[in-house]
């Protein structure tokens, strides 16, 4: 890859657990939008390219939400894979702007994620759930997440306290993420002793929904402004359905995908500053770490998340992530890519790392058992 | 008792939940097999005290399951069946797949 786009924005649309009255698909993800602009400073019309992600969009489409938000365009997606929506979108951004198809993009994601609507959401995810799991009842994959982190306990010698200690790691990140719906200090005593989801999930294992939008701007280098906020991608990789369901989900498409995505960019795990993992479950966090490089594979799992990532030695998720900042539906996988710019910019206070390269991983859409999306950006500050 | 899964007419590899094409060969004709029984795998209790988990049927096919008795442990051996069982033999539920959409045959070639 040439490394010829950039990030140049980021914006959030604030999340909230009970949004207000009124509160809309289309009016979070335009406010996610508008403030990446600002902090772009760009504005709508500067825009040329536009790619979007919701589970709540119905039934309008990307289209639609361009023509609300005022947007003329060359180049428009819109993309269904969730917590793998940012990175299979900025993967398709990057070869638009190289192709020269768009010059300004920005690419959006959020939902409406309330009480009825994650109801919905999680029992017609798609026909598999439908049919096969809903009615078990599952209400959600949590019980799916429960099976493959026995799985990984088993395989890799973790235990509760192992998970509790990313948990509470990341709360520790969050308390100075104002962003954040979970800002405050969350003890190992409290993760181990919270009601259980499904054994051995706990509540802290599983993310808050809420209402909310991410979205970032990616541009050409030739409209990246000089002294601006600029973070260099340099390579995105992908990976759709890579073991058919018939693994133990343990590894995802990661495994496959990330060796040539650290070949693109020139750089190694070791050379991450910052690292945003997609974290619906700490479960994933392990795997996706594991599979990405950072972990290797004959070390000590539980030595790896003590030293590296509870020192904040490895600063993994540093918004908070999911866990304590909150999922807005689609917006999960854009709210990492969202936290290793800012990184990258240095607009991250308070919680700001000396960053020069960062990764950021998306995962996601259960087909039946595990997760079948999984991607990953490698960028630069620039 | 039984669950009904998908068989590829070509391969014999089975699946569940159903294919449109087969991944083993390629093909796209298949037909409906009764599986009786498999082994729990691995097992885990919501808060709602549904025991949820997987059992395996063969080398590729595995299923997600209800299981009773409760407290049944990886190593088991239960019935599959598409009906909810109260009996105290081990048993899996295996929601089948919704009546509009079912086929004895399918044929896409």
């Amino acid at each position: 890859m040439s490394g010829t786009a950039l990030v140049v924005g980021t914006g959030e649309s604030p999340y909230t657990r009970h949004a207000p009255p009124g509160t809309t698909t289309g009016s979070v993800i335009a406010d996610a939008v508008l403030r990446a602009l600002a902090d772009a400073g760009l504005s709508i019309r500067d825009v040329d390219g536009f790619g979007v992600s919701s589970f709540t969009l119905g039934p309008d489409h990307a289209v639609d939400l361009a023509w609300r938000m005022g947007l003329r365009l060359t180049w428009l997606m819109q993309d269904t894979n969730g917590g793998a929506s940012a990175g299979g979108m900025l993967q398709h951004a990057v070869r638009a702007i190289e192709a020269a198809d768009a010059s300004v993009v920005v690419l959006a994601a959020g939902d409406v994620m309330d009480k009825a609507a994650h109801e919905r959401l999680v029992a017609t995810y798609n026909r598999a759930t439908e049919e096969h799991l809903a009615p078990l009842p599952m209400s959600g994959p949590n019980a799916l997440f429960a099976l493959q982190t026995t799985r990984q306990m088993q395989t890799l010698g973790l235990e509760r306290v192992d998970y509790g200690r990313i948990a509470t790691t990341q709360r520790t990140w969050a308390s100075a993420n104002p962003g954040a719906v979970y800002r405050d200090p969350l003890t190992l005593d409290e993760y181990l002793n919270a009601p259980m989801v499904a054994g051995p999930l706990g509540r802290y294992d599983c993310v808050p929904p809420v209402t909310g939008a991410d979205a970032v701007v990616v541009v050409a280098e030739h409209c990246a402004a000089k002294g601006g906020p600029r973070a260099r991608v340099l390579a995105v990789t992908a990976s759709y359905n890579s073991d058919d369901q018939l693994g133990d989900g343990l590894v995802t498409g990661l495994a496959s995908v990330g060796p040539r995505a650290w070949d693109l960019a020139g750089v190694e795990p070791n050379d991450a500053d910052v690292v945003s993992v997609y974290d619906d479950y700490p479960s994933m966090v392990v795997a996706q770490l594991a599979d990405l490089g950072f972990l290797a594979p004959d070390e000590d799992a539980s030595k790896f998340i003590a030293e590296r990532i509870a020192t904040r030695d490895l600063p993994v998720n540093t918004s908070g992530g999911q866990l304590s900042a909150g999922q807005a539906g689609s917006a999960g996988g854009m709210h990492g890519l969202v936290e290793v710019a800012r990184q990258l910019h240095g607009r991250a206070p308070g919680r700001q790392v000396g960053a020069r390269i960062g990764v950021v991983s998306g995962y996601g859409m259960v087909l039946y058992r595990h997760g079948s999306c999984a991607n990953v950006a490698i960028l630069e500050a620039a | 008792m039984s669950i009904i899964v998908q068989s590829c007419r070509n391969c014999g590899e089975h699946y569940f939940p159903y294919r449109l094409v087969c991944p083993a060969c390629g093909k796209a004709s298949f037909t409906d097999v009764e599986i009786d029984s498999g082994t729990v795998e691995d097992v885990v209790r919501t808060a709602a005290d549904v025991a949820i988990g997987t059992v395996r049927c063969g080398p590729r096919l595995c299923v997600i399951a209800r299981l009773t008795p409760t407290d049944l442990r990886p190593g088991a051996v239960v019935a599959l069946n598409h009906t909810i069982t109260d009996g105290a033999d081990p048993a899996g539920f295996v929601p089948a797949r919704t009546p509009g959409l079912q086929r004895k045959e399918t044929y896409i070639q």
